[in-house]
């Protein structure tokens, strides 16, 4: 394992990625997210959903570094008390577990899709492709706000939504990468030796379609989170017992013009910071896992 | 003019890669005069492409041109500017590729392609520029050419697509061709076709012809002299028929040697060259062929051969070339 | 059809019939709408050969002619659109994946491409193992190893290779990977398509010397596809050569190259270049018709300069004469 560690370091992909500030910096605010995510409850000085932490007499508290900031309060709090950084902790923490559920659910089912699409072709292609068709000529966003407006808030609803709007996306690469592959004379061999075809599709042909998932898969967090936080916004979101960076901007505006600003403006800055790490990311694996580029 | 159309001194293009650094061309001379067909033979990696490339300056980083000349006319073209050589590149100098779809604009109409390089190069009116089109087209063997002007790339074969990109290469009547694998892609009846066809334009034109390939079997029908590329270096130069007669480089004997007679007594096994051409990245101290010469012994790992005349025409760069005499390197020194 | 004694000996491996394949164009939706027929292509018209126990019978032929498509639908990559593929005493033109597994152990392949034929998300080992695990031909993962080390080793790697992933190796090495591949499930017949096209020369000569050795040490049967004559020539004992999807003459390597007698063979091996010759023959005109629609008569007809009135119109049956099988109007009338 340590051998592997020493070679990984080593390699042209490690050695670019130090080489590009973007990447670097991309990889920082990711990974500062997920830890602030992760261990973030723990340190934050309160629990903002938990009613009885909060106090009325701590409402209107701006930044700690106005005049009567409160050094418990860095980001200030809201009209209830709430102190605005947990908010954000707590916020960026369904975020991005709606962002990554998302990509994952997607994911799968995009990438089964393609994958039996672009490997037996035929009717099931042409039917499966057509559907992808149509609902990419609909605005992503038109189609959840639709879904959502229908069905209702919360948050397992707002996960099939996305869900229901993001599949496509894998499905259709994936079947383009699959035509690529399945014409390569090694699926031919793997055929020849008598193997069926889902052994084939899952051995061989997916393990070689994994690099354009990858990319693909890193900044769709990113556009998911967006998505989420317009949804929510507007108002069709995740519940108001689980608020996440987007509900947060929402709540603050209702208060905005009462000269609370921070509070909607730092969740806002939150969401744009996490967003722009992520693409960041994406965009140096674009360019580093693609073989066209090279 | 007197001298050589084009003379190529020492002439190095290296790679700085995350890896190391590749010396894909590393000190290679030639000359190369007007009305001759130079062959430049050699594997996978051995610096051929790189070469014609680094002639035209076509070389993009990573890649540079790590030192040399190359005398056009008397004139060094390392030493020109970007504009200058867009000015050489297509009048004087033109290239031929192996993939004739990756030359050609598959959104063009051939008739235009051919145009546009007649409006840059040439002084020619509209209406000349189209008669000098259709003679181009003639002169390929492309049938009918009043019908084809108006057609697109994919509608030709790979023969004719070959025969357009030649057709365009010769449009500015150039002084040397530079033809990279040009048949490579093509079958063997319409390589000979194309093979033919460009050994006439070329006596008839009076222009140099720089052929670069791996096929040997070509040269030797197409040439006049050949230039043996290995690992980034030249290790030998001769006429074609006495090259293929009497290869005095063991690498050049191998090569010829592993190639299957279409004449004569069948083997069983082929002469090989055992081994492989070792990684650029990491060539052996020596002569890079030493590893797989079956004549090399204790100065062959340590020190670089230099090129050196053996008999007039006939340079090699090997310690103990095989069939030149001793007394023949003498004499040639 | 006189071959038909000939073809019913027991000890072809190999005997194909009267095999059509074809592909319909793909569609689009306006031509769909518009009502516009579908274009087929017609691959493969009626070829019948066979390979003997232990020999290399060879197919020839430009780009296009058919012989890998022949090629995959005898080993039924492609589902053959009539004739029959009789392999070891069974007819398997219509077997289905099921009724083949027991035959896809007697049978492998060889492919061009090495960058292509091999899984890069595979370790060696796991690819040359592949095969013997899913056919149960080795009873453990110990027996497994050890074969595939031995395999490995044949065709020349260390044990410590096995490990590797195959962008760590040369084209050569692939090759010989996917040959140790090939040979993981004991084939009887090995069918090779273009191997060594797609290699340099020095390392063609490696492939071919061991594909030969497999062969006798293996006892293999093998069919080969190939459009380098020196090459065909060098490993054959017979071949047949191919048209545009028709097999024009079939015979002895010794007849062939000796003594060539279809006008398109004739052209064929004037036109490949060669190392003993230094003028090329006049090549041949024109280009291959379109197989989509076949033309009536003799296939090579447009290109064939002993035409006749009748070879437009009607096309040749493939017969005996002189010691060979051959298809043409102009000979033996």
């Amino acid at each position: 394992m340590d051998e592997k560690r020493k070679t990984f370091y080593r390699t042209e992909f490690f050695h670019n990625f130090v080489r590009n500030p973007g990447a670097v910096i991309g990889l920082a605010i990711v990974l500062f997210f997920l830890i602030t995510v992760i261990i973030g409850p723990m340190i934050t000085p309160q629990n903002p959903y938990d009613i009885a932490s909060l106090d009325l007499m701590d409402a209107y508290k701006p930044p700690v570094w106005m005049d009567g900031g409160d050094r418990s309060f860095v980001l200030g709090t809201d009209d209830q008390g709430r102190d605005i950084l947990s908010a954000i902790v707590y916020g960026s923490r369904i975020s991005l577990f709606i962002g990554i559920a998302v990509v994952v659910l997607s994911c799968a089912i995009g990438t089964f899709l393609g994958l039996v699409a672009g490997y037996f072709g035929g009717r099931l292609d042409g039917f499966l492709m057509r559907v992808v068709d149509i609902q990419l000529s609909f605005p992503a966003m038109l189609v959840a706000l639709f879904i959502m407006a229908a069905f209702g808030r919360g948050l397992g609803k707002l996960i099939i939504a996305l869900t229901l709007v993001g599949w496509v996306l894998y499905a259709r690469t994936v079947r383009g990468s699959v035509l690529v592959e399945r014409n390569r004379e090694y699926v031919d061999a793997a055929r020849l030796i008598g193997l069926s075809p889902f052994p084939i599709i899952l051995r061989h042909v997916l393990p070689n379609i994994l690099t354009p998932l990858i990319v693909i898969a890193t900044i769709h967090v990113g556009t998911v989170i967006l998505t989420e936080a317009t949804l929510s916004y507007l108002g069709v979101g995740v519940p108001v017992t689980q608020p996440s960076l987007g509900l947060l901007v929402k709540n603050g505006y209702d208060v905005l013009f009462s000269g609370l600003w921070w509070s909607s403006v730092f969740p806002g800055m939150f969401i744009m910071l996490l967003v722009f790490g992520i693409n960041l990311l994406g965009d140096f694996l674009r360019d580093e896992l693609n073989p066209r580029l090279k | 003019m007197s001298g050589p159309l084009l003379e190529v001194r020492n002439l190095r293009t290296w790679f700085e890669l995350f890896r190391g650094t590749v010396k894909a061309v590393d000190g290679i001379d030639f000359t190369l005069d007007t009305g001759e067909i130079l062959g430049i033979v050699g594997e996978s990696g051995g610096g051929k492409s790189v070469t014609g490339f680094s002639i035209l300056g076509l070389i993009d980083p990573p890649g540079r041109i790590a030192g040399g000349e190359v005398l056009f006319r008397g004139e060094d073209l390392l030493k020109k500017s970007e504009d200058e050589m867009r000015r050489i590149r297509g009048r004087e100098i033109s290239m031929v590729f192996q993939d004739p779809m990756t030359s050609l604009n598959p959104l063009q109409t051939i008739g235009r392609q051919i145009d546009e390089m007649l409006v840059l190069h040439t002084p020619l009116s509209p209406a000349g520029r189209r008669a000098r089109t259709l003679e181009l087209l003639d002169d390929v063997g492309i049938p009918t050419p009043e019908d084809r002007l108006d057609c697109y790339p994919h509608q030709f074969s790979g023969g004719m697509r070959q025969r357009v990109v030649i057709a365009i290469a010769l449009a500015a009547t150039p002084r040397l061709i530079i033809a990279d694998e040009p048949t490579t892609a093509l079958d063997v009846t319409v390589q000979a076709q194309i093979l033919a066809l460009m050994e006439r334009l070329v006596k008839r034109s009076g222009s140099a012809l720089i052929l670069i390939t791996h096929d040997l079997a070509v040269v030797s029908e197409m040439t006049h002299r050949v230039a043996v590329m290995y690992c980034g270096k030249m290790v030998e130069e001769a006429p074609t028929r006495e090259l293929i007669a009497r290869p005095h480089h063991p690498y050049t004997k191998g090569l010829l040697g592993s190639i299957p007679r279409m004449a004569g007594p069948r083997v069983r096994r082929l002469p090989q060259i055992s081994g492989m051409v070792p990684s650029l990245f990491d060539l052996p101290k020596g002569c890079s062929f030493a590893p797989r010469c079956s004549f090399a012994a204790g100065r062959c790992f340590e020190e670089i051969p230099e090129m050196r005349v053996v008999a007039p025409g006939r340079k090699v760069a090997c310690h103990s070339p095989v069939g030149a005499e001793e007394g023949e390197t003498k004499r040639a020194r | 059809m006189p071959d038909r004694n000939e073809c019913a000996t027991p000890e072809a491996i190999l005997e194909v019939s009267g095999l059509v394949q074809s592909f319909e164009q793909r569609r689009g939706l306006t031509d769909r709408l518009t009502g516009k027929p579908k274009r087929v292509v017609h691959a493969v018209n009626g070829v019948s050969f066979s390979v003997k126990r232990g020999e290399v019978f060879s197919l020839v032929g430009e780009s296009g002619c058919g012989k890998s498509t022949t090629a995959r639908t005898v080993v039924r990559l492609l589902e053959p659109k009539a004739g029959s593929i009789v392999f070891d005493g069974e007819n398997i033109s219509r077997h289905t994946p099921s009724q083949m597994m027991h035959v896809r152990r007697k049978m492998q392949m060889i492919f061009q491409d090495p960058y292509a034929s091999l899984n890069p998300r595979q370790r060696i080992r796991d690819i040359v193992m592949e095969p013997m695990v899913f056919h149960g031909i080795v009873s453990g993962r110990d027996e497994a190893y050890e074969k595939m080390y031995r395999l490995l080793d044949i065709v020349g790697f260390r044990p410590e290779q096995a490990d590797r992933y195959p962008h760590q190796f040369s084209g050569g090495q692939r090759q010989r990977i996917g040959i140790a591949r090939a040979l993981s499930t004991n084939p009887a017949f090995i069918v090779a398509d273009e191997p060594v096209s797609a290699l340099d020369v020095s390392i063609q000569a490696q492939v071919l010397n061991l594909m030969m050795d497999l062969r006798d040490e293996f006892s293999l049967s093998y069919l080969f596809i190939a459009h380098d004559l020196s090459v065909v020539r060098h490993v054959t004992e017979r071949l047949g050569i191919m048209y545009l999807g028709f097999l024009v003459e079939q015979g002895t390597c010794d007849r062939i190259f000796g003594q060539p007698m279809h006008p398109y063979t004739k052209a064929l091996l004037s036109a490949a270049p060669t190392l003993d010759r230094t003028a090329t023959a006049e090549p041949l005109k024109g280009d291959v018709p379109s197989p989509i629609h076949l033309p009536p008569g003799c296939p090579f007809a447009n290109r064939c300069p002993q035409r006749m009135e009748i070879c437009t119109t009607e096309r040749p049956e493939i017969r005996e004469w002189a010691g060979r099988m051959v298809a043409c109007h102009a000979i033996g009338n």
